[in-house]
């Protein structure tokens, strides 16, 4: 079974990985000093690793189900597809959104940027 | 609500063209620095947000609000129903007949039509408002929640796992979200992108934008609108921060755009793609960008201010032009009061309030060149074109005619013109021959009205140590308006004193008098055998004059010389106070008199101008005039000159009451002023002293007769000589007279003079009523009354016949 991790979420496991066994308000403590996080928020990503399989909740003590390099052993690191679903509200300003590009509009503007001279 | 969202419809059409107006900038102008787009964006935001605009001649906008909720039919403004000013004839003929009938209603409808549809479109409005509204307000929420799980890459740049495509959030501490899975070059690039956006602020235009469009939602042309600055924001922002780059790097920023591009799964839950700009069109501009030369720039500034003066300025002020049709004019041409100054070549006229198909033209009043200016057809809701000289002054005239009784009122719309009322002598010769009375200017131009002048010369040469002068314009205006209805068909002048103690307004009614506000006309039914009558009749308006009089402090007078006065008033005049003579002044005294003095009325005397010598003798010696009245002798009237001192001693002396009989009266008239000693009012002594010694006035009563009659002649009018009493007669007449009883009322009129001389010398006069009623006058003074029996004795003693048609008879002969 492959699990997928986020950047962030790998590094919040991290995070436990390396305290564990930690209380959850021990947890809280150290991601509103680390990521500035909520006391919310941390527990939302910690019920999220924890229904990933990665760690378990016992009257408030968090502990590894699985070992850390038991896990990167059989992760592969890749894009995150998104865990938001939905694209950004018009008036928000971003990169880009909401291309569709088929493989074919994405090699044809390769070609354009490769074939771009110096002016 | 209608209301608010009829405006904000006209707000959006007006934008409209702005809106269309910057596409076609756009479109022409597309190798300009896309921030310029931006500019032109921002004035649509300002035409959408800002309710009023300055007018101005250049405006091109068709006009300042396209749909009204009135509209003009046959002349005449009928309120709710839509109309469309689009400034395109064609347009408005063929719309505005059908919204017409559309949204036509009844008088008895309370609401109407438009009103509902507006109501209902006012909500629908809000609602649609409100779903935008808190549509935005979730995606903030839910943005925000998915942005805690983030971790500080960098000073207000924060990784995140769950975004998939880099953005802003938050306007005040705005702060830059990346995917978590970008690499170091990737991230440099973006970040460069994103804080290009904030240092454009468009982490704030595009939130104002989106609140703009909640509003302007029905809008089709701001939806596309706000779809293009988001487009154009991007690209601005690319060339932001490739401004400065070289070919490879430029390369490079292209390949970060695609790979973000291609790494995301589509997700479409967002109903509206906004601002989507597809990555081939980016990555072309940033591969195809050149730094803009200098003069480009220029251009583009100047390309924005000439869509600003065209579309952000609103089209000139239509002016409603009056001209007033006088009542009963029948003259081809009438012409307005205010002149035009047209601030172009070409004059558009459109009829306004009242009239129909007309005919207008335009009278020269300062011009330059010679031109001639011809009458042109006018129908309400086509606008007429006519060619001017452009800053020279015209009136406007239309072809009507007012058979009625009354001012007509109508109006011609002109646009981007000056306005100006003419000066007084422009006004005489454009009103075609009007001599049949005054009209309404004529109140505010007494110089057309020459008694007035006269009345005004007399009424201050009666006060000669006070200095006049016009009437400020204000204190004026206060009046007018106050008594508006009052005054409304006189001339007037006004006049005021310099130390502003005394004014006066005189006035003259220029009508039929019967139409004055202080005339009642009053009727009065009455039948005889011959038919029934109705006796019509003035009456004079007390409760108006009392209106005036107590309100104001003012005094009004009659018909043919109305004054108002705001100084104090008093029985006798001192020179505060300006009292006027009727324009008439050729009426008797006594009619003035008896005209003006009504103690009752409460109204206050009105000085015999004469006496005071307005317009006529000037006596300022103080006199007692003395009369009677009595048919045979007329009105006696003495005038008997008399010191000041002698005046005064009058004036002081106790009144006697003597007993009254008609027909003596006197007046002492000192230094202008008059008091009267009218029958019923007590006389004083030394003033019978005077009318006996100086005007032979004689004051007796029946037992002044001490001494038997030695003498007795009767002379009368119709009595060819002088009739003498027999001898044997004498005792019985005597008797007579010493029979008489006091009455106290005089003389009747037909008036024998009956003088008795008396044995002692003693002379006495007796006036006899010669018809049936018996009367009799002991002296000047008294008045007696015979029996029927001694009544008819008398006249046989003197051979007369003693009934009265007889002597009537006889008197004929």
């Amino acid at each position: 079974m492959e699990i997928q991790l986020g950047v962030i979420e790998a590094r919040y496991a991290d995070m436990i990985w390396e305290h564990e066994p930690v209380t959850s308000s021990e947890l809280v403590k150290m991601t509103a000093v680390e990521f500035n996080w909520k006391r919310t928020t941390a527990h939302n990503v910690l019920r999220r690793l924890i229904d990933k399989g990665l760690f378990c909740n016992e009257n408030g003590l968090v502990r590894a189900v699985i070992s850390r390099e038991e896990f990167y052993a059989k992760q592969s690191r890749q894009y995150v597809e998104d865990a938001f679903a939905g694209s950004l509200p018009a008036f928000i300003a971003a990169f880009t959104q909401n291309s569709k590009l088929t493989p074919a509009e994405a090699a044809e503007i390769r070609r354009m940027i490769d074939r771009a001279e110096e002016k | 609500m209608g209301e608010v969202f009829l405006k904000l419809l006209n707000m959006s059409i007006t934008a409209g063209w702005l809106i269309l107006a910057v596409l076609c900038v756009r479109f022409i102008f597309r190798r300009m620095p896309k921030w310029v787009n931006c500019v032109l964006w921002g004035m649509v935001a300002l035409r959408l947000l800002i309710p009023f605009s300055i007018e101005s001649p250049f405006s091109l906008q068709p006009s300042a609000e396209p749909i009204k909720a009135e509209t003009i039919v046959q002349g005449q403004v009928v309120p709710y129903i839509p109309s469309i000013d689009s400034g395109m004839g064609v347009i408005e003929e063929t719309l505005n007949p059908i919204l017409a009938e559309t949204f036509a209603y009844e008088e008895s409808e309370s609401v109407a039509p438009l009103q509902i549809f507006t109501e209902v479109a006012g909500y629908v409005w809000l609602i649609g408002v409100s779903v935008l509204f808190l549509f935005a307000m979730c995606s903030m929420v839910r943005l925000r929640l998915m942005v805690r799980e983030s971790l500080q890459y960098e000073q207000d740049v924060y990784l995140c796992d769950a975004v998939q495509s880099p953005f802003i959030l938050g306007i005040i501490r705005p702060g830059i979200y990346l995917p978590s899975g970008l690499n170091k070059e990737e991230a440099d690039y973006i970040l460069a992108h994103e804080r290009a956006h904030l240092r454009r602020g468009d982490h704030l235009w595009k939130p104002v934008g989106y609140l703009i469009l909640c509003i302007y939602w029905f809008n089709p042309l701001c939806v596309l609108a706000y779809i293009m600055l988001c487009k154009d924001i991007e690209l601005a922002c690319d060339e932001k921060v490739i401004r400065n780059m070289n070919t490879g790097d430029k390369k490079e920023y292209s390949r970060v755009l695609l790979a973000c591009a291609t790494q995301r799964r589509l997700v479409m839950t967002c109903p509206l793609a906004f601002g989507e700009v597809s990555v081939k069109e980016r990555v072309k501009t940033v591969l195809n960008y050149k730094k803009p030369a200098f003069w480009i720039t220029i251009i583009a500034i100047a390309v924005c201010v000439a869509v600003s003066i065209g579309f952000l300025t609103n089209p000139s002020r239509e002016y409603e032009i009056r001209i007033t049709i006088p009542a009963g004019s029948m003259e081809r041409i009438c012409y307005s009061d205010e002149e035009i100054s047209p601030g172009s070549n070409r004059l558009t006229v459109t009829s306004g309030d009242g009239l129909g198909d007309t005919e207008v033209v335009l009278l020269p009043v300062e011009v330059y060149e010679e031109n001639a200016y011809e009458t042109t057809y006018m129908t309400p809701g086509m606008p007429v074109k006519l060619d001017v000289e452009k800053g020279a002054w015209f009136k406007i005239g239309v072809n009507m005619q007012n058979p009625t009784t009354e001012d007509i009122d109508v109006y011609v719309n002109v646009r981007n013109v000056e306005v100006r009322i003419s000066d007084n002598d422009n006004r005489a010769s454009h009103v075609d021959g009007d001599e049949s009375g005054m009209q309404k200017q004529d109140l505010l131009r007494p110089e057309a009205n020459p008694m007035l002048q006269d009345l005004a010369y007399y009424l201050e040469l009666s006060a000669p140590d006070i200095e006049f002068r016009d009437m400020d314009e204000v204190a004026k205006e206060k009046i007018l308006t106050e008594y508006g209805a009052l005054l409304e068909g006189y001339s007037l002048i006004a006049r005021e004193s310099c130390d502003g103690k005394s004014a006066y307004i005189a006035g003259c009614y220029n009508g039929d008098v019967t139409q004055s506000p202080l005339y009642e006309m009053k009727s009065v039914y009455y039948t005889d055998d011959k038919g029934d009558y109705q006796i019509l009749y003035l009456q004079e308006n007390y409760a108006a004059m009392d209106r005036i009089r107590d309100e104001q402090g003012v005094m009004a007078i009659t018909d043919e010389g109305y004054v108002i006065q705001n100084s104090e008033l008093n029985w006798w005049t001192d020179k505060g106070t300006i009292l006027i003579q009727p324009v008439d002044t050729e009426r008797a005294l006594w009619d003035t008199f008896a005209f003006y003095y009504n103690p009752g009325r409460g109204r206050v005397y009105i000085e015999d101008a004469l006496s005071r010598g307005i317009g006529m003798n000037n006596i300022p010696e103080p006199y007692l005039s003395v009369y009677m009245i009595s048919d045979k002798y007329g009105e006696i009237t003495e005038k008997i000159p008399l010191s000041e001192e002698r005046a005064a001693e009058i004036m002081e002396e106790d009144k006697i009451a003597l007993p009254t009989g008609e027909g003596f009266a006197a007046a002492l008239h000192i230094g202008g002023e008059s008091v009267f000693y009218p029958e019923g009012k007590g006389v004083p002594q030394s003033i019978i002293e005077l009318a006996v010694e100086k005007c032979g006035y004689q004051f007796a009563v029946p037992a002044d007769i001490a001494a038997p009659i030695k003498e007795a002649r009767l002379e009368c009018s119709w009595l060819e000589e002088t009739r003498y009493l027999e001898p044997e007669y004498m005792k019985r007449l005597e008797q007579i007279l010493k029979g008489a009883k006091y009455t106290g009322v005089g003389n009747c009129g037909y008036g024998a003079k009956l003088t008795v001389t008396l044995e002692d010398g003693q002379e006495l006069v007796v006036f006899k009523g010669t018809d049936d009623c018996g009367s009799l006058v002991f002296g000047s003074y008294g008045g007696y009354q015979l029996s029927d029996k001694a009544d008819g004795e008398f006249w046989e003693m003197f051979g007369l016949a003693p009934g009265a048609e007889e002597r009537f008879q006889l008197r004929t002969n």
